[in-house]
């Protein structure tokens, strides 16, 4: 069987079942609307004009980065489960094809997907500065500041939520993703607890907004290029290490069966 | 007969309303005797554990079960009617948790490991056991009751649980913003761990602390209202998210 | 016990209509349901059952209008009812399920409910396997078990769909017996997509199709409707042609017999033979199509 059509097969399938689902432009506006509480619109509207575009391109990205990877992360981590509620895993498994494709397939169809909301409302912010600056390289600077500081954190995000529900119940890795969200990306490590935060392990993508965007915040300040390249390697790497020990785990249960 | 319908309502949620509160509890307490080994006091992780994360943990398990019953259709067609049993469930697991929850403050409490706030030094003991009481139950009660709600309002596990970690995550980040905000105040969950509003502090602050403990659970209390009413809906608890 | 129907309708939200002015008469007894997929079966027995409510019409079950809370209260009480898709606990055990589900229908004694519980456990064949949790049992299993709680409070009024899906033959023939047994001095409302299930155990039975009522009458009524519209054709393997639906094929070797349902003109090799259940069914369905094509047209 073409492995390329088998892919993309999948890919249009898990792409459609997860852009369909309600629950993900729920969760989305629903986060968003919070966002909007908190004045996200009003802060970019208000002080658009009197900082450097670079910067504020990606301070808008990396403020999305906060709350939206939580959604991501929720929403992608019941999809191996369902194919085991539908039965359609018995269906995938008695047809030809290699399993690391259809792997491929899943993770790519739905994490593409669960970008698209992401990709709105970003583009919603970027096109407000673009508004408020009239300066067309927002364009190119708002797709490079979604490229190297969301994109890689949801690649991160998606390869977990579609892998460590293989092994935990759904509803279990969900609170303790949640958790680690806070820890790995929030909590001061000045705090005591050993963290994650402003490590280049954060899919918030500090490293990069700094590195790339001259965007510093309270833990990341003045990175180097290559920090911000190692962070970005190091989530997309660490991503792709995941879902190779995804198959692996996967053809090893199907083998014992 | 209620204690038979106790062990199966229990039974059929499952273990994990049992283990929830106490793996979580057990995992602070390992990270409280690390944090005391570098020399770092543990109250403030502990005082976390009871205000943020057993009340973030509570909401999602009340959020799975709610949302999905497997036996739905089999439930609405009998007499005991389906809104008290769902209540019956919200019951055993808030008072569950908040069993774990009183037991480990009170553990806390005598290793004087307490994290709260006082109007005044001398205050007698059963207030301040009281006091550390509504520091988790406030949270609590309105992360459930809104986990109740989202899962019958959404009928998806994924979009409820989510919606309950943007919150979550939402108060502890922008914990300054909602703090200066009156109107927000209702729906303040974690001030006396994140602010942190602890020790003795002005009478005016312990005031403004225990009027937003008091409006939580006010808040929480409507949410549940709603909840009833979407819970008399027997079609929309029919429909399942099939695109799930 | 007797169940009237009158105008019931019934639309979801999104202007999907289920139910379009139905009126019936279900009597005491086995009365049997039966449609294509969609025809409104599962939502007319939801109805019944006390779980929907309709956008128009009336429904008394007895003595009892399910308009009313207290109606259907009354009804609920009285019911034992089998959805198409039973859900179940996957953590209790097949005697705990039991056990659980007599309580939510108001059995509080402990000894006469564990009793009854052991009963069905027996009259289902599952008593040896009753500790068993309910995610280790297979699709016959659980559908045995879900006769078994629709039978735990002994009710006036069975509302069963597809009962018999997943069982085996011997199985299928044990249950519909059973069910005959019971349809004695109650109302047994059977919905099914075998028609062999009604032809062995219902006197009585409705057609639906599309949310409407298309007969409603005797199997010997229906099947009476359908005497001379039946035929054997036997061919050396060409299909026959003509204006008819071929029910079944049967490879004979060096022939084929197809059994056909519809008008046909004197041929040779054509056998009228006599029509059954599942002929009637057929005939009725071609008549709709027709009479909806002219209506069309």
């Amino acid at each position: 069987m073409n492995q390329l059509a088998l892919f993309s097969g999948i890919f249009s399938y898990e792409f459609r079942m997860q852009f369909r689902r309600l629950a993900l432009w729920i969760t989305f506006f629903g986060i968003a609307a919070l966002l909007l509480l908190r004045g996200g619109f009003r802060f970019l509207l208000v002080f658009a004009l009197n900082q450097p575009l670079l910067p504020l391109v990606a301070e808008w990205a990396r403020s999305l980065n906060f709350l939206l990877p939580i959604a991501a992360g929720v929403l992608l981590a019941d999809r191996l489960a369902r194919d085991r509620k539908t039965r359609v895993d018995e269906l995938f498994t008695s047809a030809p094809g290699a399993l690391s494709i259809r792997l491929a397939g899943k993770y790519a169809g739905s994490t593409l997907a669960t970008l698209i909301p992401i990709f709105l409302f970003f583009s919603i912010g970027a096109g407000s500065i673009l508004y408020q600056t009239h300066n067309l390289l927002t364009i190119p600077y708002a797709l490079e500041a979604f490229a190297t500081i969301i994109l890689p954190g949801i690649l991160f995000v998606s390869a977990f939520s579609i892998a460590c529900p293989f092994l935990l119940w759904v509803p279990l890795y969900q609170f303790l993703f949640v958790g680690y969200w806070f820890w790995g990306n929030i909590l001061n490590p000045g705090s005591g607890i050993p963290t994650l935060s402003g490590t280049l392990l954060t899919p918030v993508g500090g490293y990069m907004a700094s590195a790339f965007f001259g965007d510093n915040d309270q833990l990341i300040q003045n990175a180097t290029i290559t920090q911000g390249v190692e962070s970005l390697s190091l989530l997309l790497g660490i991503a792709l290490l995941v879902m190779v020990v995804l198959w692996w785990l996967m053809r090893w249960e199907q083998a014992r069966q | 007969m209620y204690l038979d319908r106790l062990s199966y309502e229990l039974k059929l949620m499952g273990k994990r309303v049992i283990l929830t509160p106490i793996l979580v509890m057990l995992g602070f307490a390992l990270i409280a005797v690390f944090l005391h080994a570098r020399a770092v006091d543990p109250s403030r992780t502990l005082s976390a554990s009871l205000e943020i994360i057993i009340p973030l943990a509570a909401g999602i398990v009340v959020a799975t079960i709610t949302s999905q019953d497997n036996a739905i259709e089999l439930q609405l067609t009998m007499p005991k009617k389906y809104d008290r049993t769902v209540l019956r469930r919200f019951l055993i697991i808030f008072g569950w948790t908040a069993c774990i929850a009183l037991l480990s403050g009170i553990i806390f409490y005598t290793l004087n490991l307490k994290f709260i706030p006082l109007s005044s030094p001398s205050e007698p003991v059963i207030l301040q056991l009281l006091t550390q009481v509504l520091t988790w139950l406030a949270p609590m009660l309105w992360l459930i009751s809104i986990g109740i709600c989202l899962a019958l309002l959404l009928r998806s596990r994924p979009a409820s649980s989510a919606l309950i970690g943007g919150i979550w995550i939402f108060e502890i980040i922008f914990k300054d913003y909602i703090a200066a905000t009156n109107w927000l105040h209702p729906v303040f969950l974690f001030p006396t761990t994140l602010i942190p509003l602890v020790g003795i502090i002005p009478q005016a602050y312990f005031n403004i602390w225990l009027t937003t403990r008091l409006e939580l659970i006010g808040t929480a209390l409507a949410v549940l209202c709603i909840s009833w009413l979407l819970l008399r809906n027997p079609e929309s608890l029919l429909k399942t998210a099939s695109e799930e | 016990m007797n169940i009237e129907i009158n105008n019931l309708s019934k639309v979801y939200r999104g202007g999907v209509q289920a139910l379009n002015a139905i009126d019936m008469t279900i009597p005491g007894g086995m009365f049997g349901l039966l449609g294509p997929n969609g025809a409104g079966k599962t939502t007319l027995m939801r109805i019944l059952a006390g779980i929907l409510r309709p956008t128009a019409g009336s429904v008394q079950i007895g003595e009892y209008d399910i308009s009313t809370e207290r109606g259907r209260t009354a009804v609920k009480r009285m019911l034992g009812y089998l959805p198409q898709d039973l859900g179940m606990y996957p953590d209790l055990s097949a005697r705990e399920f039991l056990d659980y589900v007599g309580i939510l229908k108001g059995m509080d004694n402990r000894g006469i409910r564990r009793q009854r519980v052991e009963e069905l456990l027996e009259l289902v064949s599952l008593s040896n396997v009753a500790n068993r949790k309910l995610k280790t049992y297979s699709g016959g299993m659980k559908r045995r078990i879900g006769i078994a709680q629709a039978l735990l409070n002994d009710p006036k009024l069975l509302i069963v769909d597809e009962p018999t899906a997943g069982l085996d033959p011997e199985e299928r023939i044990r249950f519909r017996n059973l069910l005959s047994e019971l349809g004695g001095d109650r109302t047994v409302l059977l919905s099914t997509h075998i028609v062999e299930d009604i032809a062995q155990t219902c006197r009585n039975l409705a057609i639906m199709k599309s949310g409407k009522v298309v007969f409603q009458g005797t199997t010997a009524e229906l099947v009476g409707e359908t005497r001379g519209k039946v035929w054997i054709i036997t061919t050396q393997g060409i299909k026959p042609e003509g204006n008819f639906t071929v029910v079944s094929t049967l490879n004979m070797g060096s022939t084929i017999q197809y059994r056909v349902v519809g008008e046909l003109s004197p041929r040779a090799g054509a056998i009228p033979v006599e029509p059954s259940l599942e002929d009637g069914y057929v005939w009725l369905m071609r008549e709709q199509r027709t009479s909806n094509i002219s209506l069309i047209s």
